[in-house]
């Protein structure tokens, strides 16, 4: 009982903590979620604050190329001189109208980085792109050529081409761009153009000041465009304590500042790509307590710990009420039996002496007696019986939880039916019920026959009891080696087959009409299989063979006659 | 050969001539030599310019110096803990005391990420600027070309051409935030010299990519060097500040134009522009009293004996730093060829021989070093040991002691090429290659 009363006790407890913890931590995790959603909102706009700056540095950057590819003499010369002093410019490129470069040319004049240039940007030409529109386009000089441009404007496009011949001045006039205006500008003939080279990606710009007219190139110095994009970022983030990185196309920082250090396989909280012509770099996000992902930060934890806990404790004292209240039950019952008991015991020495003078006295009456006398006696004799036999089994249910050893004695079973038979004769006398004997397993065999006696007594005051009705009772007797079969069959009611198995139950009784009429305590039938189970042997209930009231089949096993008994 | 020739010679071969100058300034001075004035007749020969720059001397209480504009830039990554940091910033103090109220000076420190501690400022509150350096302490990884680009951003709040322009770069270890590779890093020295910015690097330790701070350095015509530990530290930041503090030209542009038939080859140890027939070298600044120098490898067509020939019109501008005028020189160089082949030698200019040979022995040395880096460790230790010989042997001829003690250092640098000595000695090798290439001061 014990073991089965604190796993329902666990259940009891653990069952709904388990539900809350469960709870507890998917709403937290909804919450994170939910906080990690605004974090992301936040640092998202930081993020677009960041691009700002540094599409604000592209603008000038491109406001600056734009100028310097104004070149108006485009000797070799100039151009080496505006090389030496532009920054930006790693080579400046000019090619002409029919697609054929003005400078730098591949010759002896050439310098080593005119030439290393050529090297660096072969896959270009290779590829057969070209920048701006060229004057052979239009009478198919160049037929050889795929017509593909840089991807970033393209002047192809019949509109746009109207609006930059109309916008054809303006394109000239550049220097009248006011300084000012931060965004960058839209000259429909110029663009950037991304080729790889070397450990990365390489950028050039291009613009072509007249329609068909050559085009200028500047070769970007990409760690120039890098320098002057970092000396423009910050060096602290505004709010939050959390890392900010400009990142390249493989995720490694170019820059970086904050004061968080992320490790380098984290995730960021949130993460931006730039515009073109940096479309490869990416703004990163990192932050200390990155409440979108790893475990729940401490806090929450700590308070849905404290919740827990104190459900824990409430749901603890409530099952330890209900285990002490069941214990207080159970040992309230227990003093009860353990009181009863003790009566038995302490009714069953005056009800020996009843027993023996009640017999003593039908004997000293004899034959001629006062048949009322001998009615009375009777009766004592008989209700005598029938109290010994309800202390007997009060006293069974008490010995049954220390587990009484079985008394085997060596004995013949017909003749333990028969005794106990007799005993019975009055009341089935007097209940108008006629007994059918039909015995055959004699001879002696080692049994308890007090048990044997205490399971047939119960049966047959069942029988005298609920199925007296049926006026027959019959018990007959099997024996298969060592395999003793009794049966004991009524014409009774019977007992329904779904209650069949509950009629073996402590303190059950069937509650009809049936059993209103007699009295009894329920303890009788549960005694009953319990001794024929101690036997080795059981006691279940059967259809009768005429198909009417039950039948009790007591089946157990005698042991083999010890000869040194 | 007559005597009148021999006097007459060198006078006629090195005329230099001033243009446009106002006789009393000061004025750089422009030495245009040939290796060997007189060559072989009737062959092509293959012979050595030099263009010998010497910055004029201040006056001696030193109070007509340029203004200086410097950033000085500190790796304070975890490695630069302990002795190291505590030297950085000793070194950095002193330097700030040297500074006056005319000079702009900013510290910028960085490590995974770039703070700058000190803004461009005037250097009138010393104190202040100290107790800030005071506080560094040293953590994190290295962002070293951010913070290279963040102290030429400072440079850049006050740029001005009457400035002396520097970065000072000061690293302990490998760049491992953004680029890091000496290309790159070259990159961003040889845009940094068109703003006339020039970045310094001190390498200190063992640990630092000696490479990536000799190409940055070199791009930028800074100077580079190798500090073995803190104390050196000090002495180099002190001397590095002194070369700041004594630039007396900037924005130097030589160009040598080489006489029609006169190829040149190639200008050795300095980034040069050569195209056709004319060489243009960029040089950021001259220091006072010191001379830098550019050797053009030229290839001269055969000649007739007892003929002159015209090598090359050279031309000097620069931005004259006490008079803040841009200055223009020029200059002129000849060769004379000869039958007689013990004349060659004879004649031969000897301090510019000395330097050719300095300076074709620090390319070798370099080789060497490149096959060191290979793996080939016996063949590095061949190339070393017969350039040691060769150097030694050019030193005695010459009478060149400094090519003898190179040919010495080559030998010795032959012994230290095995793995435990290796890793320093690169360094101690990068370090003599840039000070023979740029002349370094220090």
């Amino acid at each position: 009982m014990r073991p089965r009363l604190v796993i329902i006790f666990m259940l009891l407890v653990l069952t709904p903590l388990g539900l809350l913890a469960w709870l507890g931590v998917k709403s937290a995790k909804d919450e994170r979620h939910h906080v990690a959603e605004r974090f992301r909102q936040v640092f998202d706009g930081q993020l677009a604050d960041i691009e700002q700056i540094i599409g604000k540095k592209v603008g000038e950057l491109e406001r600056q190329l734009h100028a310097t590819s104004d070149i108006r003499i485009p000797t070799a010369e100039n151009i080496r001189s505006i090389i030496r002093r532009e920054r930006l410019a790693r080579q400046i490129f000019v090619i002409g109208t029919d697609g054929v470069f003005l400078h730098p040319l591949n010759s002896e004049e050439s310098t080593r980085q005119e030439r290393e240039f050529f090297e660096r940007t072969r896959s270009i030409w290779d590829s057969g792109a070209r920048f701006g529109q060229r004057d052979a386009e239009s009478n198919g000089q160049l037929p050889g050529k795929a017509t593909q441009y840089s991807k970033t404007r393209k002047p192809s496009d019949p509109v746009q081409k109207l609006k930059y011949q109309k916008g054809k001045g303006q394109a000239l006039n550049i220097k009248s761009v006011s300084p000012q205006e931060l965004a960058p500008l839209s000259d429909p003939a110029s663009g950037w153009h991304s080729w790889f080279w070397g450990d990365g990606l390489n950028l050039l710009y291009w613009r072509q000041p007249f329609p068909g007219g050559p085009v200028i190139g500047i070769e970007i110095e990409r760690m120039v465009l890098l320098s002057d994009i970092v000396a423009a970022l910050p060096t602290e983030t505004g709010v939050g304590s959390g890392r900010m990185v400009l990142a390249d196309a493989r995720n490694k920082p170019l820059f970086q500042w904050g004061d968080y250090e992320q490790s380098e396989r984290e995730l960021p909280l949130t993460e931006r790509g730039l515009g073109s012509p940096l479309e490869m770099w990416r703004l990163r996000y990192f932050s200390k307590d990155n409440p979108g992902s790893g475990p729940l930060n401490t806090r929450t934890l700590t308070g849905l710990f404290g919740g827990l806990s104190a459900a824990g404790v409430t749901l603890l004292g409530l099952a330890m009420y209900f285990y002490r209240e069941n214990a207080r039950e159970m040992r309230t019952a227990e003093q009860k039996v353990s009181f009863v008991n003790q009566i038995s015991h302490e009714l069953k020495t005056p009800l020996t002496n009843i027993r023996l003078y009640a017999e003593l006295a039908e004997e000293k009456t004899g034959q001629d007696a006062d048949p009322d006398l001998k009615k009375c006696l009777g009766i004592v004799s008989e209700e005598s019986n029938r109290l010994g036999r309800l202390i007997g089994n009060v006293l069974t249910l008490a010995k049954r939880d220390r587990d009484a050893a079985l008394r085997l004695t060596a004995a013949d079973v017909d003749q333990v039916i028969k005794s106990t038979v007799e005993h019975f004769l009055p009341a089935f006398k007097k209940a108008v019920m006629e007994i059918s004997i039909n015995l055959s397993c004699p001879g002696n065999c080692m049994f308890d026959a007090d048990a044997i006696e205490q399971i047939l007594a119960n049966l047959f005051s069942n029988a005298e009891k609920y199925a007296s009705s049926g006026k027959l009772i019959r018990v007959s007797s099997r024996r298969y080696a060592q395999d003793i079969e009794i049966r004991v069959e009524d014409r009774g009611q019977g007992v329904a087959k779904e209650l069949r198995e509950y009629i073996f139950e402590p303190f059950s009784r069937l509650n009809d009409k049936l059993t209103e009429a007699a009295s009894g305590t329920g303890i009788g039938l549960s005694i009953a299989r319990d001794l024929a189970r101690q036997h080795g042997g059981d006691l279940r209930i059967e259809d009768s063979k005429d198909g009417k009231g039950c039948c009790f089949v007591l089946s157990f096993t005698a042991f083999e006659e010890d000869t040194n008994a | 050969m007559k005597l009148t020739e021999k006097i007459l010679l060198p006078v006629l071969l090195a005329s230099g001539f001033i243009i446009a100058v106002p006789a009393s300034a000061k004025q750089v001075k422009l030495e245009v030599a040939m290796a060997e004035p007189l060559i072989l007749a009737e062959k092509k020969n293959t012979t050595f310019i030099k263009v010998g720059l010497t910055g004029f001397d201040f006056t001696k209480n030193g109070t007509d110096r340029a203004p200086v504009n410097v950033a000085i830039v500190l790796d304070k990554s975890g490695s630069m803990d302990g002795d190291k940091i505590i030297k950085a910033r000793e070194a950095a103090k002193m330097a700030i005391r040297r500074l006056n109220e005319n000079d702009i000076v900013s510290v910028v420190l960085y490590d995974s990420t770039v703070r700058v501690i000190v803004p461009a400022t005037k250097v009138s509150d010393k104190d202040a600027i100290c107790a800030q350096i005071d506080r560094i302490a040293a953590n994190g990884s290295t962002s070293l070309f951010a913070g290279v680009s963040k102290g030429a951003a400072e440079i850049r709040k006050f740029i001005n051409k009457e400035r002396v322009n520097r970065v000072l770069l000061l690293s302990d270890g490998q760049a491992n935030i953004g680029p890091k590779s000496p290309g790159a890093l070259g990159e961003l020295g040889g845009a940094l010299i068109k703003e006339g910015i020039s970045v310094s690097t001190i390498g200190l330790g063992s640990g630092y990519n000696e490479d990536l701070m000799f190409k940055l350095a070199d791009r930028s015509d800074g100077n580079h060097a190798f500090a073995e530990n803190g104390l050196d530290l000090v002495r180099i930041f002190d001397a590095e500040f002194g070369e700041i503090l004594s630039v007396v030209a900037q924005e130097v542009l030589v160009k040598i134009k080489c006489d029609k038939g006169v190829r040149p080859v190639r200008v050795i140890g300095r980034d040069a522009e050569i195209s056709g027939s004319n060489t243009t070298v960029l040089l950021n600044q001259l220091y006072s009293g010191q001379e830098k120098y550019i050797i053009l490898e030229v290839e001269i067509p055969a000649g007739h004996a007892k003929t002159t020939r015209k090598i090359a019109n050279v031309e000097l501008s620069y931005a004259n730093m006490t008079t803040n005028t841009t200055d223009v020189l020029a200059s002129t160089v000849a060769v004379r060829f000869t039958n007689v082949e013990n004349e060659i030698a004879e004649n031969t200019n000897k301090d510019v021989m000395a330097n050719c040979m300095l300076q074709v022995g620090t390319m070798e040395n370099n080789r060497a070093l490149a096959l060191r880096d290979a793996g080939k460790i016996e063949e590095a230790r061949k190339v070393l040991l017969d350039n040691g010989i060769r150097l030694q042997a050019a030193g005695h001829r010459w009478g060149s002691k400094d090519l003898s003690l190179y040919g010495a250092q080559n030998k010795s640098d032959a012994g230290q090429l095995d793995k435990k000595n290796w890793l320093l000695n690169r360094k101690k090798m990068r370090d003599t290659q840039y000070k023979n290439l740029k002349q370094r001061g220090y």
